[in-house]
């Protein structure tokens, strides 16, 4: 993989040469391809999908759902089993709300706003107890869900890979121990649906959430996978046009998934979009890409862990570097970075009860994607001993 | 943005500790970026005296120095007048608009201190 022959493809490296961009972790940079075919699909064929018997209407429907076949493929899933929403957060926040069981629920202490949140909500709003899986060398204690999931547990809501840490959790075991004590599994792919391949089937895990925008696809389209099975039993979320059969004045008959959970005009440019982008990842290959990403971390790894004052939080394997600076609060870490045109994140990532828990006021993360170079990282490092070198100095 | 007088501040802040049966002492924090301080808070006649604890970035940890130091020559009326600009001014740097809440959090928890 030739990272810098794929920086052309994207725009806003031809735009801002200097920029080093490594917070992908939040979102992803834009390649030319999924910005014409948003672009293309607004001027040349955009109409809006369902009802229209028109040649234009049909042509739109045809791209949004051929855009879902993409997506089911994508993560070898099949077509109904693909409901778009807007981000993570959404197809979260449609679960908890649409949900219905008896038992309790098991988070992750690293767990991100958007996968804590709503299962918090709905908890307190159906008395329903929490428990949370510790965390150990930055991954998700299987021993620890041994522990605490048992036949009270329904719903297990847990991350791919954290945005904190940047590791692969050890989601099959935690899948498998989840399953033999009839509870499901939400599995929070955010993170991980960028950098590695997802296999539903392979997983096992029930329901699977993911955005567009942090693979190079726009904001606003993001993904829930559910096994058939069980969408077909789940009520709506929202109510309105598109996800009905037929509506009479009393009484209603909502449309099969994925229809069902898509309520109102859908983001079909965002759909597109993602398509778009899906096809440029699988165009490269995402075994390529993993090994690059992994390939840059640890690179980076290698070339901050002896600067003065530097602790790495994520463990070796990671796609994302988080880490503290002994005598610079991350705030200060990040400014001075952005004073050399490198992009990186500080503060609590949306993970404050983590951070809480590890009795920090914060971290800063650098995550790569295919579009870093050898040479981003080497900036990166004398940016970073330039930091330590103004800030460990005695004035 | 970080010139030496800056830093210098951040590596050896003014006023830095507690004041024993201080009148006030309040806690001042941005969640999101992680800047924590508590200030301890004596009212004197014509002035009054802050000293602080912070586990905060450069730019608030300097500020919040400042804050302590000016405030030693003004009254209670003239520090519940200062602003924005009057902390920009004495922090002699251009701050970009995400970390204003970094600048400002020393002289806006002082000044939340002196209502109590």
């Amino acid at each position: 993989m030739k990272p810098e022959k794929i920086k052309k493809d994207f725009p806003i490296f031809e735009q801002k040469e200097e920029l080093t961009y490594l917070d992908n972790a939040a979102t992803s940079q834009k390649p030319e391809k999924v910005t014409k075919a948003i672009r293309e699909f607004y001027e040349k064929h955009n109409s809006n999908i369902g009802r229209g018997i028109y040649k234009l209407a049909n042509q739109s429907t045809q791209r949004y759902e051929d855009a879902r076949r993409t997506i089911a493929d994508f993560i070898n899933a099949e077509k109904d089993e693909i409901i778009f929403v807007r981000n993570t957060t959404e197809a979260e926040n449609l679960l908890a709300s649409t949900l219905d069981f008896e038992g309790n629920i098991v988070l992750a202490e690293m767990a991100h706003h958007s996968e804590q949140l709503p299962w918090r909500e709905k908890a307190e709003r159906e008395n329903k107890e929490i428990k949370y899986l510790e965390t150990e060398d930055g991954k998700i204690s299987v021993r620890d869900a041994e522990k605490k999931i048992d036949n009270d547990i329904d719903i297990v809501a847990i991350s791919h890979i954290s945005n904190v840490f940047g590791a692969e959790n050890p989601v099959e075991e935690i899948i498998q121990i989840a399953h033999k004590n009839n509870a499901k599994v939400i599995l929070d792919c955010a993170q991980s649906a960028p950098h590695t391949k997802i296999n539903a089937k392979e997983l096992d895990a029930d329901f699977i959430t993911f955005s567009g925008h942090k693979m190079l696809g726009p904001t606003g389209i993001g993904v829930l996978y559910g096994k058939k099975t069980l969408l077909k039993n789940i009520e709506p979320y929202q109510v309105g046009g598109g996800m009905v059969k037929s509506v009479q004045k009393n009484s209603v008959n909502y449309e099969d998934p994925p229809k069902r959970f898509e309520a109102g005009t859908p983001n079909i440019a965002g759909a597109i979009g993602l398509q778009a982008a899906i096809n440029y990842l699988e165009n490269i290959g995402m075994d390529k890409i993993e090994e690059h990403t992994k390939e840059i971390s640890e690179k980076i790894y290698d070339g901050i862990q002896d600067i003065e004052g530097i602790n790495i939080l994520s463990p070796k394997d990671s796609t994302i570097i988080s880490f503290t600076f002994e005598t610079v609060h991350p705030h200060d870490v990040s400014e001075i970075l952005n004073q050399n045109n490198i992009a990186i994140r500080a503060g609590n990532h949306c993970a404050q009860p983590q951070h809480e828990q590890l009795d920090i006021n914060g971290t800063a993360r650098i995550s790569p994607y295919i579009y870093n170079t050898k040479k981003d990282v080497e900036k990166l490092c004398n940016a970073l001993n330039e930091t330590s070198e103004v800030f460990n100095t005695d004035v | 943005m970080y010139r030496d007088e800056i830093l210098e501040l951040y590596k050896n802040p003014r006023n830095s500790g507690k004041i024993e049966d201080a009148d006030v002492v309040i806690e001042g924090e941005n969640p999101s970026c992680g800047d924590h301080l508590k200030l301890y808070i004596n009212r004197e006649e014509n002035s009054v005296e802050v000293r602080h604890q912070s586990d905060a970035c450069a730019i608030c940890t300097a500020s919040t120095s400042i804050v302590t130091e000016e405030t030693t020559k003004l009254t209670e009326e003239e520090i519940k007048n200062l602003d924005k600009d009057w902390m920009l001014e004495k922090l002699g740097i251009e701050i970009s608009p995400m970390r204003m809440k970094c600048a400002l959090l020393g002289l806006e928890t002082l000044q939340k201190g002196l209502k109590k």
